[in-house]
Parts: C-alpha cells; structure tokens; sequence
C-alpha cells in the first residue's frame, strides 16, 4: 500500500480549505461586480391601493435582483399621454412604461421607433404562451408583439339583484324587456341604469357593447383590425338608434345624463338609486366595497335584435412596454417577466383587483363574488370557445374616438340622428386611418 | 523730445462710435441679458419653430417632420370646428369681458366711499381670485350637478322647475353656464383694480358736477369713467386677451362639451395637440389664436386712444 506524501496531502487539504472558503467569497465579489443598474418605471398606479401593490411587486423583482433599482414614476392617464411622447423621444423618458395600448397611444410611439417589439423575449420567457390570445392582440402591432397587457377589463350590465328582487322586478335580457323595465323602475323612483355621459368617453363603453352584439365579435374584429366592412350600416345605426336613443327616451338614463359625470353615476348605482349599470370590470373593487349589503349581478348587455347572441366585450386597457431608449433592456424584460410571474399576478388580482390576462391558477386567491364572476369569464373564455366583443375606443384610431365623444352626447341631445352620426363615425374612421 | 499721450481713452471725441455706444450701453445689456436670455428661450425660440412646425405634419413624436407647405393653413380655414371653437371665443371675449367690467366696477363704486363692512365685502367679492380656476371649475360642476346641484334645488324651491336643467349637458346653454362660473372668478380681480383706480378718481370734480347739476348717472358716465380710462383700458385688454385664450375652466367643466358645445380654440388646439397627435395642425391654431389676441387688444387700445384724443 503507497502512501501518500505529506506535502501533497497539505496541499489537497488547503485547497479543499480554500474552495470550501473562497467559493462562496468569490460568488460575493463576482455579485458585487454585476452592473448597478438603474430602471426607470413609469406607470399608472395613482390609486393609493394600486400604488401599495405595485410597489410590493417591485420591491420583491429588486431583492431578488440586488443591483438593479427602480426608480418609479406614477402619473394619472391624461398626464402620461400629455407627457409620454416628448419624454420617450427626447431620451428623458422611461426604460419601461406602463402605457394605453391602441393606435392613438402605443401605436404612435411604435410608429415613431420608440418602443422595443418584445417578440425576442416573449420566445425566451415563454410569454406567447401565457397571455390570452385576445389581450395578445391588443398590444400587436403590424404583426408584432410589443406589450405585456396587465389590465383586461370586461364591459357589461351590473345588475343589484337584491333591489330587483325586492321590486318584483326581473333583470332583462333583451331590450324590449329592458324598456319595460325601465318604466316600471322609474314607476318605483328609481334611475333606473346609472349611465353617465360627463365629458363623453363612458358613451364609447356604451357603444362597444351595442356594436359588439350588432355585428358580431367576428365581422366587428375584422373592422377594427382588418378595416373590412363599415360603421355606416343597419346593424351599426341599430347599434347608436338603440341604446342612445331608444333607452333615453324610455327614461332609462338619469336626467341630463351629457351633464352628470361618470362618478356620479357609480354613486347612483352604489347607492341603491339606480338598480342597473352598464359599464366595466375597472369598478368591481369599489363595488364590493361599497355594496357589501348586495347581491350583484354582471351579465352582458341585453339582446338588442332577434338572432342576436349576448356578448361581452373585452378590451385591454394598458400593458407593459420597453422604449427603445434604454440601456438596459434585458434587465427591463427580467422585470417584466417578473411583474407576471405567479406570485405577482396573484397580487395584481387579489390586492389591486386587476384582471390579468395570463394563464395562472388563481383558484385559490380570495377574492369578492363580482370578481370571481369576472375572473372565470375572462379565464374560462379560450377554453369555452366564448368570443368576445370589442372595446372600440381602444382599437380605434384618435378622430374615431373623438366623433363616439362628441356624437353621441349629440344624439342624447337630440341635435343628431342615429344615421348622422353613424355616417360620421364612418368618416372619422376613413380619416384616421392612413395615420393608424 | 516728443512728449507721449498716456491718458487712457474712456471717454471723449477720440473714441470710435461703436466704443462710444458700448461703454454707454453695456452696464444696462448686462442687466437686460438674463431676462433677454430666458424670453428667447421660453418665448421666442418655441414661437419660432411653432411656425415651422405649422408648415409640417409632424406627429409630436416621429423623428422625421415632413415639410407639407400651407396645408395645415388650409386645413384650418375648412374646418368646421375652428370656426365653431372661433365663435364660442368671440361670445366668451364678448361677455366675459363686458360682464365682469360692468360689475366689477359697480361692486368698486358701492364700496369707493369704504362703507360700512367694506373690508369685509372686498373680502368677498376678491376670494374667487384666489382660488385657482381647477378649484373653481369643480366647485361649479356642483352647483350645476342636475342630480345634487344647488342652483336646480334654488329653482325647484322658487317655482322656477321649468327653467332647471343640465346646465353643462345641455348643448344650448353650456358655453354660458361655464362662461357664468369664469365671470364669477373674474371679478373679484377687476373690482379690486377699479377700486384702486377709483381712489386717483378726483371728489372735488364730482362735486363740481353735483353743483353744475348733474344727476348720478352723468357723473358716472361724464366724471368718473374718463378719470379710469386707463384703467378700463388695462382691464379690459388683459380680458380680451384671457377671453381669446382661455382654457382650464372649460376643461375642467367640459372638455369642450357636450357635442364641441364648449369648444374653444384652446381646448381644439390641445385634442388636436395631444389626442389627435397632430402638433403641425395644432400649431397652426395655436399662432393663429396668437394673432387674433394681438389683433384685438391692439385694436382696442388704438379705439380707446383715438377716444380720449
């Protein structure tokens, strides 16, 4: 048997010292040798409870990532749009930003080169496969993927089911059922939906929702994104003729509804005066905040023609976007695969109650029956084969948007027909949509 | 042995023009230079590339600015809304500036000879200056709400029912209920100037004209009003000039609604700017609302002139 000589057994001894020792000083040194970076965030989150959230979700993406910091701005909507396109050209914006998808939003700031397709990362971290196809949609650009949408929001028809029930009333599922329960509402003091048209943008939901059941989540998909077909048919006048004017002159809207502004007619409708509300997800929280003592229904907008089929409609509001600005975007992508990983979309749903179009099971987040409701519609939909209607405004190139504004507080007052403005919902679209 | 000049030439017949006026001038461009650098700054140099901007169809973000020559001129002169928004801006400088003239000089002259209360009631009539037009507009939102709104429940309660309504909805009567509330803020500013201006106002020709037999009326019109003609002349440019340009309480209360209702050129010039994303457009309302305020307060002043020669 040979042995071993002692100074080659020091020397394996101290170097099996030196790497059980230096190994994990040396991983030290080489972390503290990364980078610093810092990533500039900008988003939306004003709301104080939104903003709580998304500073939690941030600070876990910068504890697991010790030297990157983020250095977060929040602005309200109309602040970033104000803000947004000069910062992000003249190179003062953000790396990141949390931003309205649609052409009048995104859409410019990708024509200007100004946002970076996120198709490479979405093959590395798989997101493709998670996010719903119909959010994916929203934030494609010209065939290629730009934005992580966070927020999908669903449009429908609240109903207070304990008031109704209370009434002897039934909720109505076609419009003829929905005049007469409008009459029989306003019989017993109540307004009877809460809709509110102060400045105008809550009359694009309304509309949304009236076209997406007129046309057909198909022939209307092939409009917004195909610019096939046309605003200016029998279906899209019915669309205007049946919600804009059939249900305010059947006393279906609160007074002067062009003058009361959206918030009020959430008050309305939280309050008990008002026993229906046509409009999106985005309220759920306040709702179950404010109607504890209610069982409240969603359900999409009554049918409006025979043969029509009831329909959501769902859009996605903002998404997460990397500028072309940055000097850091791999690290902007890590903190995006981040902000839709498991843990944070819980919290995304759970805290700040945001309908998040990914695939995760959040069976077992608590959270209220409204948005439960919400929840099982929005995931269960692919797996359903239930297609969605379209939020218009969002797809919808500026001058589109700004005639659904003006024109239909017009045809509320009365200076508009249903066949004008449909004409020049028409017109506005041919006019922009050389520059979308 | 010639004899050499060693006196330094600061001043006197042997300096050059050009060294004369220097060393006359240069204390005062030193103190000029910092005002002159921030007006080239922040006025002249973004007056200038507006105008370059109106001749192109820039976008406000894509780099390249295609040179589009008078389109953006043209566009304008067929757009139904410019006109619409130029209307709604000759009835705001129309009103708004006689409405607030006339009473904030009646409020000053009830209270030119410091009654009792007078401290208080300049208190009052003052406050609406103070806030700021944000503050000013939501708080009119609520006395017009039609669901909670002060003035409807006034209306109901004197018998009035009929006349109550969606002020800011109803298309017919929105410009002058916003208009209302900006008269409302106005005041306060004017009376305040007016008071000052009445105390340089002299007694002992009001009391000369009393003794000649004038009747209140022909004191006001023939004493008074002369001796505040720079006043009024101030007041009333500073008016027109905010009536052309007005822009925050009407966003604030309407956005520009109901149905452009509202619309003013500044409230067009900002969708076009901002949510049409059409900055060349925008621009070119923009000098053209420039133009217009320049135009009239000049015009006024000249008229005001011409009347007191």
């Amino acid at each position: 048997m040979s042995r071993v000589r002692p100074w080659i057994a020091t020397l394996a001894g101290l170097t099996l010292l030196f790497g059980l020792t230096a190994g994990p000083l040396l991983q030290v040194s080489d972390t503290h040798a990364q980078e610093a970076v810092e990533l500039r965030v900008w988003d939306q989150f004003t709301d104080p409870e939104e903003s709580v959230v998304a500073d939690a979700i941030y600070a876990a993406f910068t504890e697991a990532n010790p030297n990157i910091t983020i250095t977060r701005e929040a602005f309200e909507t109309d602040q970033m749009r104000d803000t947004v396109n000069t910062a992000i050209s003249s190179g003062t914006g953000p790396d990141v930003i949390f931003y309205d998808a649609g052409p009048g939003y995104a859409g410019i700031l990708v024509e200007a080169e100004l946002l970076l397709p996120l198709t490479d990362y979405a093959a590395e971290y798989g997101w493709t496969e998670e996010v719903s196809p119909s959010a994916q949609e929203g934030t494609t650009i010209d065939g290629v993927f730009y934005g992580m949408p966070l927020q999908t929001d669903l449009i429908g028809m609240y109903s207070n089911e304990t008031l109704i029930a209370q009434e002897g009333l039934t909720t109505p599922t076609t419009l003829d059922e929905l005049i007469a329960f409008c009459g029989a509402a306003m019989e017993k003091g109540y307004f009877p939906i809460a809709f509110a048209n102060n400045p105008g943008w809550e009359g694009f939901h309304q509309y949304s929702m009236t076209i997406s059941q007129m046309m057909g989540p198909d022939a209307l998909r092939a409009k917004l994104l195909n610019n096939e077909g046309s605003w200016n048919t029998p279906e899209g006048i019915t669309a205007i003729q049946s919600f804009f004017v059939d249900l305010n002159e059947a006393g279906c809207f609160p007074p002067d509804v062009n003058a009361i502004p959206y918030e009020d007619g959430n008050t309305l409708f939280f309050s008990g005066q008002s026993l229906l509300h046509t409009t999106g997800s985005w309220i759920v929280g306040d709702i179950e905040e404010a109607m504890g003592d209610y069982e409240i229904g969603y359900q999409p907008f009554p049918v409006i023609a025979e043969g029509n089929e009831p329909t959501w409609v769902s859009g996605v509001g903002s998404a997460y976007y990397i500028t072309t600005k940055t000097e850091h975007a791999d690290e902007a992508a890590l903190l995006i695969d981040h902000l839709f990983s498991p843990p944070s979309v819980e919290k995304w749903v759970s805290e700040a109650r945001y309908f998040v179009p990914v695939k995760v099971d959040l069976s077992a987040v608590e959270i209220g029956p409204v948005n439960r409701t919400v929840l099982d519609i929005l995931q269960s939909a692919e797996a359903e084969g239930l297609a969605f209607g379209y939020n218009v405004d969002v797809l919808a190139p500026p001058p589109f948007n700004e005639m659904m504004q003006n024109g239909f507080q017009a045809v509320i007052a009365g200076d508009k027909t249903a066949e004008q403005q449909a004409a020049d919902l028409d017109a506005a679209w041919n006019e922009g949509m050389p520059a979308s | 042995m010639s004899t050499q000049d060693l006196s330094f030439p600061l001043s006197g017949s042997s300096l050059s023009p050009g060294r004369r006026w220097w060393n006359r001038y240069r204390a005062a461009i030193f103190f000029v230079l910092p005002a002159l650098f921030l007006y080239t700054v922040f006025m002249i140099y973004p007056f200038v590339r507006s105008i370059y901007f109106s001749f192109t169809d820039w976008n406000g973000v894509r780099p390249v600015k295609n040179w589009i020559g008078l389109d953006n001129w043209r566009e304008m002169l067929q757009d139904p809304f410019v006109w619409l928004s130029l209307r709604h801006n000759v009835t705001w400088v129309v009103i708004g500036t006689i409405a607030p003239l006339a009473i904030g000089l009646m409020l000053a002259i009830l209270l030119w000879g410091r009654p009792k209360g007078f401290t208080l009631f300049r208190t009052m009539f003052f406050m609406p200056q103070v806030l700021s037009a944000v503050v000013i507009g939501i708080i009119w939102n609520w006395i017009y709400n039609p669901l909670f709104g002060n003035l409807n429940k006034m209306l109901d309660a004197i018998g009035l029912e009929e006349v109550s309504r969606g002020w800011l909805g109803d298309p017919d009567v929105a410009l002058l209920a916003v208009l209302a509330a900006a008269i409302w803020a106005t005041i306060g500013f004017v009376f305040v100037v007016f008071l000052a201006g009445l105390q340089n106002v002299s007694r002992d020709l009001l009391e000369a004209a009393t003794i000649d037999g004038a009747n209140s009326w022909q004191r006001f019109k023939d004493v008074t009003v002369p001796q505040l003609s720079n006043v009024i002349n101030v007041v009333a440019a500073l008016l027109l000039i905010g009536g052309f340009n007005v822009f925050d309480i009407i966003w604030v209360m309407t956005q520009g609604g109901p149905a452009n209702a509202t619309e003013v050129i500044a409230t067009l010039t900002y969708k076009e700017a901002f949510t049409q994303n059409k900055i060349g457009y925008a621009s070119t309302l923009s000098l053209v609302m420039t133009f217009i305020s320049l135009v009239a307060s000049v015009v006024f002043i000249r008229l005001r002139e011409r009347q007191e020669d």
